[in-house]
């Protein structure tokens, strides 16, 4: 490591980050991030180990290990207090940002590149989900951390001939693998390191050959065990499928994102389906079809700019020759580490990848970012031939890049730090209005407003009947398996559980509700807890007494 | 070329064999649908029919296609319906060109193996198989694919010889060119440009100007005079981008991404393409919600989609190999620029599907083919360098992939030609049916077509399979019996597909009606004798007309 860390640098470093994420603390859990919390607070700081998984199992990566025993022990130790997280976020961000400096610093020992590098990547507006999702923060970030050192190691060891180095690197690349499983792709990055690095290249070929053969043969074992193939089960259409689209995402991933790190997702969204119009008459209307359509629309315009930045690091590629072999690794860096991603994410939503995925590529995308911008100066020079205003005309691209990357970054962190705020209120709301519940409560919810879905009346994300158990968690009604087993996830999850002297339902329906009740004569109406929620006004309305009585009326009618 | 060889012999014997019997059932073809515009406009207003309507200046300026209309215009007036004759001039010139090629290639590389490969895989090329297959189209394509071969020919001689007479015939062949087919006119750009790309020494912009300023004269001549059409602006058919409101923005996409996607398609049929679009949708595209594999739009999307993926695959091939052989790589980005350069006169057009219309491909598969033929020899003569085994191996790798390749692509053509042979003769029985029942016909005939097919091409009024107004085609074919007023077919009464009516002129009249009730109102207001009635009942399952004429006019009175 470097002996003395660059202040200017690093307080660069800290100055951007601070601008453009600051936001994270604004954040909130959204999704996931409560089906973990649940699981962990009622079976403790290890319970992603579960009974079933053996030793080997994680050791060779299952359940992520080291990255999901660290978020565990934010979640068990201070809860939804999210406070902690996005510390943690950004000072991890900052260190991967500063890692990635040194580590560019290392390799092509140069400052400015080094540093643009390291600006860059310090605003991943395109990889923003890694920050500003809290469910995937921990996993990315720290795994991102063990990446940067793995490499760097490796490379140091291969430089200065030191093999303790090197198997160092090794070693940080398998905590990084535990981290999550997505960094596997460092491996056959350090693979091919010193065939780029060493001065005797045979001698590399010799001694790597079997670590090759090992990093090849648990590469196929994870892949075969993702999709739960094994030598006993032939070979099926559907299989062959999965196969033919691993492999063909293997390219079409890396291809297609490479333009998606530029166009804004937002963006590409509208203008795809205006393009879509434009281009293709058939298109224009906005039936399911023509949007499904737009998709690939979305890809071909990827696709289009993608061919142009390919043409860019082409250019670079024949016109620096001193860059070839940085170009090279970094090109290697961006291909393997969709690998993972081709593997565990075979269909994608949209045409874009969730944008945490890209945290990994995109040190290799900010890199060749930054050579163009340095190769912009030096056109900039050849035409004035002077200095200083090349200088000027670097620091104003870089400056104006930089701007629009901090407001991107920084509108995906109020997107989802609003969206995070919605929750937090209307679970504060909740419980404010509710100050006690019934035994074995049944939670019925009413409302004039539609969020994500019809019929899903609060503005959660997963099922209401599990976020409500969440709202009420420290409550000594709510059975503690509607957390472990994640029961009522689905936004359209409902119905009634008891688990020996504990109870717990929920309904968004009046009809289903009364037949249940119908059914069920033995269950009381005074379990119901009713709401009744005015998205547009944001008043939360107690409506339980009125759910009662209606209950109580409409059950007779339907008994038989 | 200095002497022609037994060898050059024998492959132009070869060539025009294959062109030959690749397209032999183009003889059982008939006329497809602009064939009876045309027809119908020659026995109207003779062999100037179309070039009367523009003035001097217009038509020096391309309007009409000058050099394609007349030659058109011609062979219609002196062998109406006469598609042997067609047929014959189609594949004649299509086997000069292919030998132009041929000897332009030759020149160009010093090498029999590339220029025949490229001959062949020009001459089989399926993708633009419509220049030569299609009637409306071989006045016009095929000519301007003639001159434009002559001109290149000549403008590599100038290149290399440096002799301004060859460079101002290429001009003049450009200029032919363009007056057969618009679409020529990227020839005045190529030029200047791969002038300077060629030239070692800088030569002054005015310098340039000298040298070209016959072809740049003529082009500011075209723009002023033509804009006006050259935009489209003049024209109403839906496939102008001119009917747009969005024209600008549309050309330049057009300028952009035609060429790119048109790259790859010159060696994939469109069936192809979109077969294996359907795999690249099932498997990219498979689980996204709302996406129906059989939709048309999707279908198009995708394959345009696989076919820019392929174009990349292509350019990169390109560039390996040029960095790999330099003395070929300029030729090879000159190629590419050729192919690119061909599609843009067609950006001011819509495309319907994935691909431009098959007759567009036809100069740029040119290109394609000596890409093809030229990459095909550099790769190999790569693996001679390397070792006599695998060169030997990879030879006959290339000679069996290539030889599938044509075999494939006459396989398309000729499967093409088939079902055009199918629709031909159903429509040459039809007519001569209909001629057969009402051999002399009234003085002013009135025709009511009806069957029991739902509607041919999707059109409920579309009893019989012809793609134009049924009506106007009736007209054509039976204007020799002197009753049809010329005038209706000047102006084009009846040709479009779901147009119905009866017209007289000077005591002249002809009518066509496909609904029953339109009929029976024009004979009730006294427009139409009963007598004039001749109606046909056309079955699609037993593919057999009858003369139901008393039928029909029974069931008029009736009524």
């Amino acid at each position: 490591m470097m002996k003395r860390i660059n202040v200017p640098v690093l307080a660069s470093l800290v100055f951007l980050i601070g601008i453009s994420c600051y936001g994270v603390f604004s954040l909130y859990f959204l999704n996931d991030e409560w089906l973990r919390l649940g699981y962990v607070l009622n079976k403790g700081v290890f319970s992603l180990v579960n009974d079933h998984i053996s030793i080997i199992e994680i050791l060779s990566g299952k359940e992520r290990v080291l990255g999901g025993i660290l978020n565990n022990l934010f979640l068990y130790f201070f809860q939804d207090n999210t406070v902690p997280l996005a510390l943690f976020d950004i000072l991890v961000h900052l260190l991967n940002s500063y890692l990635v400096y040194v580590l560019i610093l290392e390799i092509t020992g140069k400052k400015t590149v080094a540093f643009l590098t390291a600006c860059i990547f310090s605003i991943p507006s395109p990889a923003h989900q890694a920050l500003s999702w809290f469910a995937a923060t921990i996993q990315t970030i720290g795994g991102m951390t063990f990446v940067l050192l793995s490499v760097y190691y490796v490379i140091t060891g291969i430089k200065r001939k030191n093999i303790y180095r090197s198997i160092t690197g090794w070693g940080l690349a398998y905590i990084a693998f535990l981290f999550k499983e997505s960094c596997f792709f460092v491996f056959p990055l350090l693979l091919i390191l010193p065939f780029i690095f060493s001065q005797n290249k045979l001698k590399v070929r010799h001694r790597y050959i079997l670590l090759f053969f090992l990093v090849s043969i648990f590469s196929v074992y994870k892949i075969l065990a993702f999709f739960g193939l094994s030598t006993g089960t032939s070979m099926t259409r559907e299989s062959f499928l999965i196969i033919l689209r691993l492999l063909t995402n293997m390219v079409f991933y890396p291809f297609i994102s490479l333009g998606q790190f530029f166009i804004p997702f937002r963006f590409m969204l509208r203008f795809s389906v205006e393009f879509g119009g434009f281009y293709y008459s058939f298109l224009k209307g906005a039936t399911e079809s023509n949007r499904a359509a737009s998709v690939v629309v979305a890809d071909l315009l990827s696709a289009l700019a993608s061919a142009g930045i390919l043409l860019s690091v082409l250019y670079l590629y024949m016109q620096k020759k001193q860059y070839r072999k940085h170009i090279l690794i970094f090109f290697l860096w961006y291909i393997l580490s969709f690998i993972p991603m081709a593997v565990f994410l075979p269909e994608r939503n949209t045409s874009y990848l969730e944008s945490r995925y890209l945290y990994f590529p995109y040190v290799s995308v900010a890199f060749l970012i930054s050579l163009i911008l340095i190769e912009c100066k030096e056109k900039i020079y050849l035409l004035i031939r002077n200095k200083k205003v090349a200088f000027i005309g670097l620091f104003l691209i870089t400056v104006i890049f930089l701007f629009k990357q901090i407001t991107l970054m920084q509108r995906e962190i109020r997107v989802n730090s609003m969206y995070g705020s919605d929750i937090r209120h209307i679970m504060e709301l909740i419980r404010s209005t509710y100050p006690f519940l019934p035994d074995k409560p049944i939670f019925f919810v009413e409302g004039d407003r539609n969020y994500y879905f019809s019929k899903i009346n609060l503005p959660f994300q997963i099922g209401t009947g599990y976020m409500l158990s969440m709202v009420f968690r420290n409550r000594p009604q709510i059975p503690k398996e509607i957390m472990v087993m994640n029961y009522f996830r689905k936004q359209e999850d409902f119905g009634y559980m008891e688990f020996e002297d504990k109870g717990y339902g929920y309904f968004g329906n009046r009809e289903e509700l009364v037949r249940f009740f119908a059914k069920n004569s033995g269950i009381s109406t005074n379990q119901i807890v009713g709401m009744y929620y005015y998205g547009y006004t944001d008043t939360l309305v107690d409506e339980t007494e009125a759910i009662r009585d209606f209950v109580e009326k409409e059950r007779i009618k339907q008994v038989p | 070329m200095k002497k022609i060889s037994r060898l050059d012999v024998f492959i132009a014997g070869v060539v025009s064999i294959i062109v030959l019997f690749s397209y032999k059932g183009l003889f059982q073809t008939f006329f497809q649908q602009d064939e009876w515009l045309t027809q119908g406009a020659v026995f109207s207003g003779g062999i100037f029919a179309e070039l009367k309507q523009y003035s001097l200046v217009d038509i020096i300026a391309g309007a009409g296609r000058p050099f394609g209309s007349l030659i058109n215009y011609i062979l219609f007036f002196l062998f109406p319906f006469r598609i042997d004759i067609f047929v014959w001039f189609a594949i004649i010139v299509h086997i000069i060109n292919c030998l132009i090629l041929y000897v332009l290639l030759v020149q160009i590389t010093k090498k029999r193996l590339i220029a025949s490969i490229g001959t062949f895989v020009f001459a089989l090329n399926f993708t633009a198989s419509q220049s030569v297959s299609w009637i409306a189209s071989i006045f016009t394509t095929l000519p301007a694919g003639t001159c434009v071969f002559l001109s290149l020919m000549l403008f590599y001689q100038y290149l290399k010889f440096g002799k301004f007479r060859f460079l101002l015939g290429a001009q003049i062949l450009a200029i032919i060119s363009y007056l057969f087919k618009e679409s020529s006119i990227f020839l005045f750009f190529l030029f200047p440009v791969v002038h300077m790309m060629c030239n070692t020494r800088k030569i002054s912009l005015s310098r340039l100007c000298t040298l070209y300023s016959l072809s740049l004269l003529y082009a500011c001549f075209v723009v002023v005079v033509r804009m006006r059409y050259v935009m489209g602006l003049g024209q109403s058919a839906g496939a102008f981008v001119s009917n747009s409101s969005s024209m600008w923005q549309k050309m330049l996409t057009h300028i952009f991404l035609y060429p790119i996607l048109s790259l790859p398609q010159i060696y994939m049929p469109q069936q192809i393409m979109i077969a294996v679009s359907g795999w690249f949708q099932k498997i990219n595209y498979g689980g996204l919600q709302g996406f129906s594999s059989s939709q048309r739009g999707v279908e198009t999307i995708v394959s345009d989609f696989t076919s820019f993926i392929l174009a990349m695959v292509i350019l990169f091939s390109v560039y390996l190999v040029g960095e790999h052989t330099k003395q070929y790589k300029k030729l090879l980005y000159f190629i590419v620029f050729f192919i690119f350069l061909s599609f843009i006169p067609f950006a001011i057009l819509d495309k319907g599907s994935a691909y431009l219309d098959s007759r567009y491909f036809y100069i740029g598969s040119a290109g394609g083919s000596f890409l093809l033929a030229l990459i095909v020899d550099r790769v190999l003569s790569g693996f001679q360098k390397a070792n006599a085994v695998i060169y030997r191996f990879m030879i006959a790798v290339s000679v069996f992939l290539l030889c599938g390749f044509l075999f494939k692509n006459y396989q398309w053509i000729s499967r093409d030609i088939r079902s055009m042979v199918v629709v031909s003769d159903e429509r040459k029985y039809i007519l001569s049916e209909i001629r057969r029942f009402a051999p002399d016909t009234t003085e002013k005939p009135v025709y009511f077509i009806t069957g029991n097919n739902n509607g041919y091409y999707g059109i409920p009024e579309v009893k019989i399979p012809f793609q134009q107004g049924i009506g106007y085609t009736l007209m054509v074919w039976n204007y020799s019996f002197g009753h049809i007023p010329a005038a209706l077919l000047r102006e084009t009464f009846l040709w479009r597909i779901r147009e119905e009516g009866y017209r007289e002129i000077n005591g002249k009249g002809f009518g066509y009606f496909h609904s029953l009730s339109t009929l029976q109102t024009y004979v009730r207001n006294g427009h139409i004798d009963i007598s004039q009635v001749i109606a046909f009942y056309y079955n699609t399952d037993t593919k057999l007309i009858t003369d139901i004429t008393e039928e029909t006019r029974k069931s008029i009175v009736q009524q």
